[in-house]
């Protein structure tokens, strides 16, 4: 493309953009002046020029650095917890991060603690056969993480259990990952249990959970610091099909 | 046209073809693919793939969200940092500002501005509600930052922004461009000397010098396309 085709191709003959661009960098150039000061492309091209390297010349240049990833779980939690009122939703529904837990996490987080209790039972019971799997979710990483697994329902004798088969996992650092299944409106969540990275962990499912409205296998990252409460730190997800 | 059936092509052209009284950026006449560089081009599919899971199960829109935010929070954040100057404070505004733009996403319309524009218009109010909070006669700290109106935009912050802008993208241009144009933003080396320097033709120096001038504005631009 030449440059007349490239400024409209009336007219005399336009400067080199080359050109345009070093004298923009302040170069002496060999440039038509009497066409430039004549051609509005052309003047306004250098000012535009001139504009980005007078600016280039304020800064550093330095990559954009990216936000912890605490920043990422809020926003994630208060998508999943505002996703039945999101169209009406307005700013003043954002609460700050520390005071993220809602009451009923904590409430539903209790039935956990009584529900975990019952691990060891199925756990320890011996030759359990191979049970079908029901519904499987493939879990996928939140940001900041690489985790990645597979989680099946099976039918046992014993009832259902979650089988949950994860990749690998971002160092406990004083904590453990806890196993959730999460109401598709987010108006509940349940735990399972703990889990550990790579082995086939069966977590008992509490008799008469409706499996289908707790759909979200969620596994977060929590500390040994009693609260009992979902800490609002995902590491995976993904949701049950049949 | 959906929303759903808009392409990546469509988007540029959209961009394009749009006309907007306010825009701060003086757009001269070019050649029309020549400063797209395939990131820009990965954004633009980012955009479309965004917009289309708008209309789908809200799990797909979820996901999506996520992309977004991998690909624009350090931008967002890093505005918000120089604005803020606290860390805590700008993982604050950034949480708001995604919250805010998941809670709206519907309004966001690719025919009208670009993505990373309708994010950092979002960050550019949630700093100066931030700002506002500050500045309130009810808090103990004297700040030097004078109180705004609500809803008014703040040329400061503008100006964070092209300087984050910049600075990051300067930081991408690799090799040998960004050396290139380090050594002639900051050394102040003619064309001439920089080939020198490098060992290299002065002709690929020429070009780089242009194309990175105008990859930087273009940068810009899109940053600036608010809706």
């Amino acid at each position: 493309m030449s440059n007349n085709d490239m400024f409209g191709g009336s007219g005399s003959l336009h400067c080199d953009p080359t050109d345009l661009a070093l004298l923009s960098l302040g170069e002496e150039v060999d440039i038509d002046t009497e066409h430039l000061d004549s051609c509005a492309d052309c003047t306004r091209e250098t000012a535009s020029l001139r504009r980005i390297a007078r600016l280039s010349r304020q800064v550093t240049p330095q990559a954009a650095t990216s936000p912890p990833t605490s920043v990422w779980t809020a926003i994630a939690q208060e998508m999943t917890s505002n996703s039945a009122t999101i169209s009406s939703a307005t700013d003043s529904n954002v609460i700050p991060m520390r005071q993220r837990k809602a009451p009923w996490i904590a409430v539903a987080a209790a039935v956990g603690v009584i529900v975990g209790s019952l691990v060891g039972v199925v756990a320890t019971a011996e030759n359990i056969a191979p049970a079908p799997v029901v519904a499987q979710a493939s879990l996928t990483p939140f940001p900041g993480f690489t985790t990645t697994g597979v989680a099946n329902v099976m039918a046992t004798d014993n009832g259902d259990v979650l089988a949950v088969d994860l990749s690998d996992l971002p160092p406990a650092n004083d904590g453990y990952f806890e196993v959730w299944l999460i109401a598709e409106d987010a108006t509940s969540m349940i735990s399972l249990g703990a889990v550990n990275a790579g082995q086939n962990t069966q977590l008992p499912i509490p008799a008469g959970l409706a499996l289908d409205r707790y759909r979200l296998v969620d596994v977060s990252a929590e500390k040994f610091d009693g609260d009992v409460s979902h800490s609002a730190i995902s590491v995976v997800r993904g949701e049950l099909s049949v | 046209m959906s929303l759903a059936s808009v392409t990546a092509i469509d988007l540029h052209q959209h961009r394009r073809g749009g006309k907007r009284v306010s825009d701060p950026v003086v757009r001269p006449i070019r050649s029309a693919t020549s400063d797209l560089t395939p990131e820009h081009t990965a954004d633009a599919a980012l955009t479309q793939r965004f917009v289309a899971s708008l209309a789908q199960d809200q799990r797909y829109a979820h996901d999506m969200f996520a992309e977004v935010y991998q690909r624009w929070s350090a931008l967002v954040y890093s505005v918000a940092r120089h604005a803020m100057r606290d860390d805590h404070e700008a993982s604050e505004v950034t949480q708001r500002v995604f919250i805010s733009a998941w809670q709206s996403r519907d309004g966001f319309n690719p025919a009208a501005g670009s993505l990373p524009g309708w994010l950092l218009g979002i960050t550019r109010r949630r700093i100066a509600d931030r700002w506002r909070e500050r500045s309130r006669p009810t808090s103990n700290t004297t700040d030097e930052v004078p109180e705004t109106a609500e809803g008014t935009e703040d040329p400061r912050v503008s100006q964070i922004i092209d300087q984050v802008v910049l600075a990051d993208e300067l930081a991408r241009l690799g090799h040998p461009p960004g050396d290139i144009m380090r050594l002639a933003f900051y050394d102040d080396l003619t064309h001439v000397e920089i080939a020198e320097r490098l060992s290299l033709p002065i002709g690929t120096v020429k070009s780089h010098i242009r194309r990175s001038l105008t990859r930087l504005r273009t940068r810009l631009e899109v940053t600036h396309d608010e809706q």
